[in-house]
């Protein structure tokens, strides 16, 4: 893999992340921490700016997802990625032209909700599977549309929540 | 209830990812094994000397794409063709590395490395698809700028279609495929499934198969910068020189009979030099003629001259091995300023040994040296031989040749003499030409006194041949190569036993010279298994019986013969010569009266042999066999073990050191959908962030009243 496909690579896999990051979770510095280990959840509680609102719950959930799913990334993908720094590329069986890195880098963003959890994180990765499928052709590209799918979604689900919460407390 | 929840995925959810982790460290290499395939590598190196450098080398990682071309059309084709992408490994037959083709194939400005297949299974590499006219890759005169002629203004020309390959600089790293065993076969398979899949797609429909090479040396400039930097090493190893006179000794005014050859080789790719020409031959045949002669009914060492086998090392490298031997039996007494803190030699200035000072060159009063012999030069099967002598002192060596002409023209008993093929040994001045002396080891002693009288027997009369030094010198005609060997270790034993003897006409001779003579047979057997073991199976039961390799995990086949760098390689070789040796000079049954004490290696806790013995193939025996250090006689080591140049006029071969080297396969992608990749990802991040703002300024303006 030439330099020029590893930032595209690490850009994929990680940019969306990045920009939740730095777009929502680095300004409070309690959701940093929060990101890192949730179990520091009760502490900041008494220190945040608004210790009795109910909405820290759905933040902090957020953080500590976004921080496990980074972490995630991080711990499944950095080695490849640093593996890939080299010339050679793993090319993806179901879509010829398209290299395996390239395509791992849409699989990994869900939250909340145990149940929805657990079957979107199954299905996403499973999709993944048609990645590597000799058989069917343009693969990569039902992965693709399958994750963006899931993450619509989980995205909708979580708004749907925030809504709930909110017209509970008003 | 939420976060009771959520605490429980987040518990779930890090051991997941403990998990993940533990599996990610260990799939590490199947990832790397899943990219890449790495390939064995038979690199070409750099070589340095007192004026340059020699060889290939590349300063990065260079990596290209495979591509296939079979014939120069293939070579001007891809030179010429303008779709091609940037950079390109070419796969080409190794009759095909000429430096015009080289010159053809960088002026497309896209070649990134060479792939020359010496052996391969496809038909454009098989042996039937080589060209009929071989071209030798050394000089037109190998070595002769060290040799005994190197001051005469018109050098005789002895390969005189010597392309020069060998001396060529390369800035690209140039590799060889060969299908010589079980992971170089597998290799050679993998690079041409990938080159030809990369044709059928007209390299051009990606992904395509490339290949990266590291071939960066580290010695630039000269052999002299290099070693004050330390970024060299001398090329040598060890010569062994062996007695049958274990009481040798300068003073005793004995004359010496010489038996000499070389024992190694060099081409282009060190890994496959074999040399069954230029040194394989000879090395069995002084062998031989020492098994020969060690069934002598009258003991060799009470004969009224000496013995002497030498087989030198660092020969293809300016004579290294026999120069230095010469400048060191030359300079007896050695001054000896540190000695060692244990066993032999000298400390400063370094010898490894200094039994050779037994050795007094002012002796020496016949040198039998045999050169190329193998027949592997278009020979054609003709069994004749050839016995050259130096042109400026002729007569000094006229006797010695007549007496090996007249040896060879009463033929053996074992080789019955074919009447049609005239005499098997021919003076090479017979035709009236005088070429003096073929590049020799001989050389290196008449440099240092010119009148010793001295014979090189080789298979050629006019011209070496062109396998000389050549990395395709892997197929001989094996009957004709052994009865070559046989006749000519039949008449230098001969010769040798009777200049010993001191006996100049085989008529004067007692009843008892008569029978001994007759003893002396070269066993044809023995001439195969020592020619099979040395070229292509270290493993063999001879070789075994001396130094037990089949012990190995991994047993040798064939063994690369060049020599190597001096004291940081195995010297296969010289250590079997030297086994051998010992055995066959040592003190043996006909004047020791009790049979040889065996098990000194088989078993050690209970046999151990005596101060003075060696334990050699299970026996322990008295012999005076030592190994002699071959390095260019331009070099020296100081009082710091470190190596400088100190005469430039004299062979300085060093070799670089280098980073590991190696070469692997893999796929890659074409640039354009490089560039979309980097573009998605970027376009991926942006849009990220747009939704991420947005989210925030909907989330901040909806639950405002909080």
């Amino acid at each position: 893999m030439t330099l020029t496909t590893f930032f595209g690579c690490a850009f994929t896999a990680y940019g969306p992340s990045l920009a939740i990051f730095f777009g929502s979770i680095a300004p409070n510095a309690q959701l940093v921490i929060l990101m890192v280990s949730s179990r520091a959840e009760s502490g900041l509680n008494m220190v945040a700016m608004h210790p009795k609102s109910r909405f820290n719950r759905s933040g902090y959930a957020f953080a500590a997802g976004l921080g496990f799913g980074l972490m995630f990334g991080i711990i499944s993908y950095i080695t490849q990625l640093v593996d890939s720094l080299g010339p050679g590329v793993i090319m993806c069986e179901s879509c010829k032209t398209v290299s395996l890195y390239f395509i791992s880098g849409f699989t990994n963003r869900s939250w909340l909700r145990i149940a929805w959890v657990v079957i979107t994180h199954y299905g996403a990765s499973y999709l993944t599977i048609l990645n590597s499928s000799p058989t069917i052709n343009y693969g990569c590209a039902y992965q693709i549309i399958g994750n963006v799918a899931l993450l619509i979604a989980s995205t909708i689900i979580v708004f749907a929540d925030m809504r709930q919460l909110h017209q509970k407390l008003s | 209830m939420v976060s009771k929840r959520l605490r429980t995925s987040a518990i779930l959810s890090r051991v997941a990812i403990s998990l993940a982790a533990v599996c990610c460290l260990a799939s590490a290499q199947d990832i790397y094994d899943t990219i890449y395939n790495d390939i064995g590598s038979l690199p070409c190196v750099r070589l340095l000397n007192a004026t340059g450098f020699v060889g290939c080398q590349s300063m990065g990682a260079a990596s290209g794409v495979l591509y296939r071309a079979d014939t120069l059309e293939d070579i001007k084709q891809f030179a010429s063709d303008g779709g091609l992408g940037n950079q390109y490994t070419v796969v080409i037959p190794y009759w095909l590395l000429s430096s015009s083709n080289v010159d053809i194939l960088k002026s497309s400005k896209r070649l990134a490395a060479i792939l020359a297949v010496v052996n391969g299974t496809d038909p454009a590499h098989a042996v039937a698809a080589r060209p009929a006219a071989i071209i030798s890759p050394d000089t037109t005169c190998p070595n002769c700028e060290f040799g005994l002629y190197a001051n005469t203004p018109k050098q005789y020309q002895w390969n005189p279609t010597g392309s020069g390959l060998l001396f060529e600089q390369f800035d690209f790293p140039i590799y060889a495929l060969n299908t010589m065993d079980i992971r170089n076969t597998m290799s050679y398979a993998s690079v041409m499934q990938a080159v030809n899949r990369n044709r059928d797609k007209g390299y051009r429909d990606y992904p395509l198969k490339s290949l990266q090479f590291h071939s960066f040396m580290w010695g630039a400039q000269d052999t002299g910068a290099c070693l004050r930097k330390g970024w060299c090493t001398p090329v040598g190893g060890a010569s062994v020189w062996s007695t049958p006179s274990t009481n040798i000794s300068y003073t005793d005014e004995k004359p010496i009979v010489v038996i000499t050859a070389a024992m190694d080789s060099r081409s282009l790719f060190h890994d496959l030099t074999l040399g069954v020409e230029t040194s394989v031959a000879g090395m069995v045949t002084v062998l031989a003629v020492a098994e020969a002669l060690s069934r002598s009914t009258i003991p060799l060492d009470t004969m009224s001259k000496h013995i002497v086998y030498t087989l030198f090392t660092g020969e293809a490298w300016g004579f290294s091995g026999s120069q230095r031997f010469v400048q060191d039996i030359t300079s007896t007494p050695i001054q000896c300023e540190k000695p060692p803190t244990s066993g032999s030699g000298c400390a400063y200035p370094f010898y490894s040994d200094l039994e050779f000072q037994r050795l007094n060159p002012a002796n020496i009063e016949a040198i039998l040296e045999v050169g190329q012999i193998a027949g592997m030069g278009g020979a054609g099967g003709s069994p004749t031989l050839y016995a050259h002598v130096d042109n400026i002192q002729e007569s000094a060596s006229t006797a010695l040749l007549n007496q090996i002409v007249q040896i060879g023209a009463n033929g053996s008993t074992t080789v019955p003499p074919d009447p049609n093929a005239g005499n098997p040994v021919q003076a090479a001045n017979s035709d009236g030409v005088k070429r003096g002396l073929p590049p020799s080891s001989s050389m290196s002693f008449l440099k240092s006194r010119g009148n010793i009288p001295t014979v090189v027997l080789t298979d050629f009369q006019k011209q070496m041949s062109a396998l000389t030094n050549h990395d395709q010198d892997d197929s001989w005609n094996t009957p004709n190569t052994v009865n070559l060997i046989q006749q000519a270790a039949s008449v230098i034993s001969k010769t040798a036993w009777l200049q010993a003897q001191g006996v100049s006409d085989s008529a004067a001779m007692t009843p008892a010279q008569t029978e001994a003579i007759a003893s002396i047979q070269v066993d044809a057997g023995l001439v195969q298994d020592l020619l099979e073991c040395l070229s292509f199976n270290y493993s063999c039961p001879l070789v075994d019986r001396y130094l037990n390799v089949t012990a190995s995990p991994t047993p040798p086949a064939r063994l690369p013969h060049y020599s190597g760098t001096l004291y940081s390689q195995s010297q296969p070789f010289p250590i079997f010569a030297w086994s051998f040796l010992a055995n066959m000079t040592s003190v043996k049954n006909t004047t020791s009266p009790t049979p040889r004490v065996t098990g000194c290696s088989s078993m050690p806790a209970i046999v151990q042999c005596g101060p003075k013995e060696y334990c050699v193939g299970d026996q322990c025996l008295v012999s005076l066999t030592r190994y002699h250090d071959a390095y260019g006689t331009g070099l020296a080591m100081n009082s710091n073990s470190e190596y400088y140049i100190k005469d430039a006029s004299k062979p300085v071969w060093t070799e670089s050191t280098w980073d590991p080297i190696g070469l692997r396969m893999f796929d890659v992608t074409s640039p354009g959908s490089q560039i979309a990749e980097l573009m998605t990802g970027l376009a991926l991040t942006l849009v990220s962030s747009g939704v991420v703002w947005y989210s925030r300024r909907f989330l901040k303006k909806t639950l405002k009243e909080d």
